[in-house]
């Protein structure tokens, strides 16, 4: 399932520094060094102000005054492009476009059959059959979401970048959110067999969540943005959230934010 | 309905003593559900408040008949004057004078509107100039017009035109540059064309500032060509108003006025049905 290991997106010594040589001099991101290969699944988990969104915007191509390198397939990124989606925290869907139109406006090329195919695939994907014709201010939160995460996918891009997709959503629809993103990108893997399989990049504040779907966990800190850790998550899918890896593993990323359980004993087996 | 008492004690009568499920009914007081009042009726209240009143005035001559005159002598002078005088010929003049000038007014503002909202370069060039000038209210602008345009029709399209185009542009323009961000950046990572963005993203998304500045500019050019007629030439309703002070022919006046009146509130309210049509999207208030 795992793509080749070839560097796929590559960070080198990556700033980024707004307001430079102004009083207001922040520095976002400072010295971040990351290879990411295809296929991977990886979560950004960091405080406040650590550059996370910062970082997926520079991959995204929405920030481009950064010092550094930020390569993807060897070429430097400098503007946004249809091979790598986003998704936003809020869902940003087009309030005057229907759903399908809404998923539809990724849709950049092809024929009106071909089109339709697509978008009612991607729907369909996204558990969102019988809501095409609805406008976003009829869907609820995790939706209109949803919704986001097919127009985003819809153009089938190389990467998928989510800047906390499920942060405004209630604890039950994200647990269930949390299954069909791995169910989406299980699917896209297996639906392209060649080496297309999509990448995932997703910031989150939720560390159980970033320990049920990743492959690797960036840890950021923050002032200035930092890369502090990175800890492969080698468990196999699909996992299970009581089991004693998953536990030990969220055990060590919350330790990094001192939030870890007192521990009255441990063992090793 | 009886009352829970009975049901309870007619169980008792009978004797049984095995388990018996008593079905309890409570008569609550029941609390009169208030009749709903139409919205419309409610609507009516007012205006028939005031038509009383107006009878009553001019029954009792409180006033003197000639500033209040009786409703029936305005509803005769109304038939008058379609009849036997120019009405609606006037009419047809103020209407479509207005509409020709609207229309250019819309055109212009448009086309200003967005030249501003979208090019930097239009919006630093044009802008502080365009404000100057807007600054001066339209109809102190009037005099001049009547200095270059003359009295009559040409004047009075320009007049309105230019006063629609300030109004426009700069609806437009701010329906424009209030657009949200975070629409575009979508569209950017959609790799949509400058070009492409306006037409899909900026335009609907700045649309309903763009139609509130439309349909309050039609309820102005209105306004703005009765004033126009009021100040010169021989015909519209503007010239009726002005005419009938002059003769102190307050029947006619109250024609006149009732009827520019009706006219804009229902100018007004067919584009407030056009605006539910075409933005059903939204979730309009009235």
């Amino acid at each position: 399932m795992k793509a080749d290991t070839e560097s796929f997106l590559v960070l080198k010594n990556l700033s980024m520094v707004f307001n430079k040589g102004t009083t207001q001099e922040v520095v976002a991101l400072q010295d971040v060094n990351m290879d990411i290969a295809r296929g991977e699944f990886i979560s950004i988990i960091g405080t406040s102000g650590c550059g996370k969104t910062t970082l997926l915007r520079i991959i995204a191509g929405l920030e481009t005054e950064y010092d550094g390198h930020a390569l993807l397939n060897g070429k430097p990124i400098i503007k946004p492009g249809l091979d790598r989606g986003v998704i936003f925290q809020d869902h940003r869907l087009l309030p005057w476009l229907t759903i399908e139109k809404n998923v539809g406006f990724g849709l950049r090329n092809g024929s009106k059959a071909y089109r339709a195919e697509r978008i009612k695939t991607h729907i369909n994907l996204v558990g969102l059959t019988g809501f095409e014709k609805s406008f976003p201010h009829q869907l609820s939160g995790g939706m209109a979401q949803r919704a986001a995460i097919a127009r985003g996918l819809v153009n089938e891009p190389d990467v998928l970048l989510l800047d906390e997709p499920l942060g405004a959503l209630d604890a039950l629809t994200r647990m269930h959110m949390q299954k069909e993103l791995e169910r989406i990108w299980k699917q896209e893997e297996q639906a392209d067999k060649t080496d297309n399989a999509l990448t995932m990049i997703m910031i989150t504040h939720d560390v159980e969540e970033a320990v049920y779907l990743s492959d690797r966990i960036v840890i950021m800190s923050a002032r200035p943005g930092k890369l502090k850790r990175i800890i492969p998550v080698p468990l196999a899918r699909p996992r299970d959230r009581d089991s004693f890896d998953f536990i030990k593993i969220k055990d060590e990323l919350l330790e990094e934010f001192h939030l870890q359980a007192e521990k009255y004993f441990s063992y090793t087996i | 309905m009886p009352a829970a008492s009975e049901i309870i004690q007619s169980g008792a009568a009978s004797g049984s003593r095995a388990f018996q499920v008593t079905e309890h009914v409570v008569s609550y007081p029941v609390r009169k559900t208030r009749r709903k009042i139409p919205k419309i009726v409610l609507q009516l209240v007012v205006p028939v408040i005031l038509f009383a009143f107006w009878i009553l005035v001019t029954e009792k001559e409180w006033i003197k008949p000639y500033f209040i005159p009786r409703l029936e002598k305005i509803a005769v002078r109304f038939v008058e004057m379609i009849r036997f005088e120019s009405l609606l010929d006037d009419f047809w003049v103020s209407f479509h004078v207005m509409l020709i000038g609207y229309v250019l007014g819309v055109t212009l503002g448009l086309i200003q509107g967005f030249m501003l909202g979208i090019s930097r370069l239009n919006d630093t060039l044009f802008s502080p100039t365009l404000n100057a000038i807007r600054q001066v209210p339209l109809l102190a602008w009037f005099p001049l017009f009547v200095l270059f345009f003359g009295i009559n029709t040409p004047m009075k399209v320009v007049f309105i035109t230019v006063g629609v185009f300030v109004h426009v542009y700069l609806n437009v323009y701010q329906g424009i540059r209030a657009v949200n961000k975070e629409y575009i950046e979508v569209a950017s990572v959609f790799e949509y064309t400058r070009w492409q963005t306006v037409r899909r993203v900026i335009f609907p998304a700045a649309f309903p500032a763009i139609y509130t500045g439309l349909r309050l500019a039609a309820s102005f050019s209105w306004g703005y060509v009765v004033f126009a007629e009021m100040m010169n030439g021989r015909h519209g309703m503007g010239w009726i108003l002005n005419d009938a002070q002059e003769l102190l022919d307050a029947p006619r006046l109250y024609v006149a006025i009732v009827i520019i009146g009706f006219f804009g509130f229902f100018l007004d309210y067919l584009l407030g049905l056009l605006e539910k049509r075409v933005m059903h999207w939204k979730r309009q208030p009235i």
